[in-house]
């Protein structure tokens, strides 16, 4: 089966794809802060 | 609504819960029982094979789906640290927020609410402020003020405002998915995976280690049943939210189901009889604030997206198909409810049967070894709600159903 996902992990271009699409990095620059704000708090 | 409904029922059984467990504990309990549930009921809808090609048409969606799974549990052990530290009245207003950050980011990301009429914009920001500000009212109203340290203040204030943040962003990924043209049912069972992991992670981290956790999952065996009962509500709630964000976007989906305080509240107060020792002025605000989030939900389910913002929609769609090489117009065919996957699947498999019976097994074992906290409920006004409830899945589901297939 050649679907979208199999072309992109094929020609190696998933990671890259999602790397550079910056709505990946606003849930993961928030996700840091939750996560230094529970160390802070314990 | 229906999700409301569901999310609020959700809270019932965890009021069965009076022992003195850690938070932690509780949330690992009802996190688990969510787990089992959300790998049960998509398989039975679904079928393994379906939601497996949903996930091989869409594989970027993995990483997405895990990480909002890990904001949802960030967020909610956040909310932990805040009740502790800045008590409930203060804490949920500021965590409630959640509905705002989500209606900024479907404007800002996914061109919701581009190109609506200025009533629709009227509706959806206005009935979004009434549903945080009723909120705010109903958590004012039932909870009791604690005194805190300045600096144990300014971190609970902090913790409440984070986990507003994280649950708000954490629609980011349900909306990337579904104008990718995910389905729901395939969406959260990578999900969970994110919120069991991260869980896990917190309640070892935060809970006094492996040993500890695993004493207190042992002494919890006789509650079990009722967390995982309210996991299964839960889940029941979260994916009609989850087909709410789908179709009508997270700028309206997400208010809406955010009423499910409305419901809880009257699971706590005229079941448990919660309320029976408040005050008048109490009683009077509980009444005025689920009124103001009734009038706002009543507001945003008028505001039906325009044919001028669905286009702005598809314009969204179409740079994620761009992105991750999908088919654009299959994405919004299966947004209009048409999906094609679903005539595709390969028939299923007989170890679907197996993980469904296991499902069953472990909620029956749990339930054999349950006890009964002698705590006194209203048995009709029960009654009546829990048929109101099973009315909400049955018509909402059926609607789903006739008009997605649940696609």
């Amino acid at each position: 089966m050649n679907t979208p996902g199999d072309r992109l992990i094929a020609d190696r271009s998933l990671t890259a794809a999602i790397l550079t699409d910056s709505h990946f990095w606003i849930p993961i620059a928030v996700l840091i802060f939750g996560i230094v704000l529970l160390v802070l708090l314990t | 609504m229906a999700a409301g409904a569901w999310l609020g029922a959700a809270e019932a059984p965890t009021k069965l819960v009076t022992a003195g467990f850690s938070p932690f504990l509780i949330s690992l309990g009802m996190v688990a029982g969510v787990f089992v549930a959300r790998w049960t009921l998509p398989v039975m809808l679904k079928g393994t094979g379906y939601l497996l090609s949903d996930f091989r048409d869409k594989i970027h969606l993995v990483i997405w789906a895990l990480l909002a799974g890990m904001c949802w549990a960030v967020a909610n052990t956040l909310t932990v640290f805040a009740v502790r530290n800045v008590g409930l009245s203060i804490a949920f207003p500021l965590w409630n927020i959640n509905s705002l950050v989500g209606l900024f980011w479907g404007w800002l990301l996914f061109n919701e609410l581009r190109g609506a009429g200025p009533k629709d914009l009227a509706r959806v920001i206005g009935g979004t402020t009434a549903i945080v500000a009723g909120a705010c009212v109903l958590a004012y109203a039932t909870s009791h003020q604690q005194q805190a340290g300045s600096h144990n203040a300014t971190l609970g204030i902090l913790a409440a405002l984070g986990a507003g943040l994280l649950w708000g962003t954490m629609y980011v990924p349900y909306r990337k998915a579904y104008i990718s043209g995910m389905n729901p049912l395939s969406f959260v069972t990578v999900f969970t995976f994110g919120e069991l992991g991260t869980t896990l992670a917190m309640a070892l981290a935060f809970d006094g280690g492996y040993h500890k956790v695993a004493a207190e999952l042992v002494k919890a065996e006789p509650v079990m049943f009722w967390l995982f009962l309210g996991g299964f509500c839960w889940v029941l709630g979260d994916l009609f939210q989850q087909y709410a964000a789908k179709y009508i976007g997270i700028s309206r989906g997400i208010p809406l189901s955010n009423t499910n305080q409305i419901w809880g509240l009257l699971w706590g107060a005229l079941v448990f009889g919660e309320l029976s020792s408040e005050s008048l002025t109490a009683r009077l605000l509980v009444i005025g604030g689920s009124l103001v989030m009734i009038a706002g939900a009543l507001a945003i389910s008028q505001a039906e997206a325009p044919a001028s913002e669905q286009d702005s929609w598809r314009l969204a769609s179409e740079r994620e198909c761009d992105r991750y090489g999908m088919d654009a117009e299959r994405a919004a065919a299966i947004l209009h409810g048409d999906d094609p996957l679903a005539r595709e699947t390969p028939p299923r498999h007989w170890l679907e049967s197996v993980v469904t019976l296991a499902a069953i097994g472990i909620f029956v074992w749990l339930g054999i070894h349950a006890k009964v906290p002698n705590i006194r409920m209203n048995i009709p006004v029960m009654l009546v709600l829990l048929a109101a409830t099973v009315g909400f899945l049955i018509v909402c589901g059926r609607m789903l159903w006739k008009r997605t297939r649940f696609s």
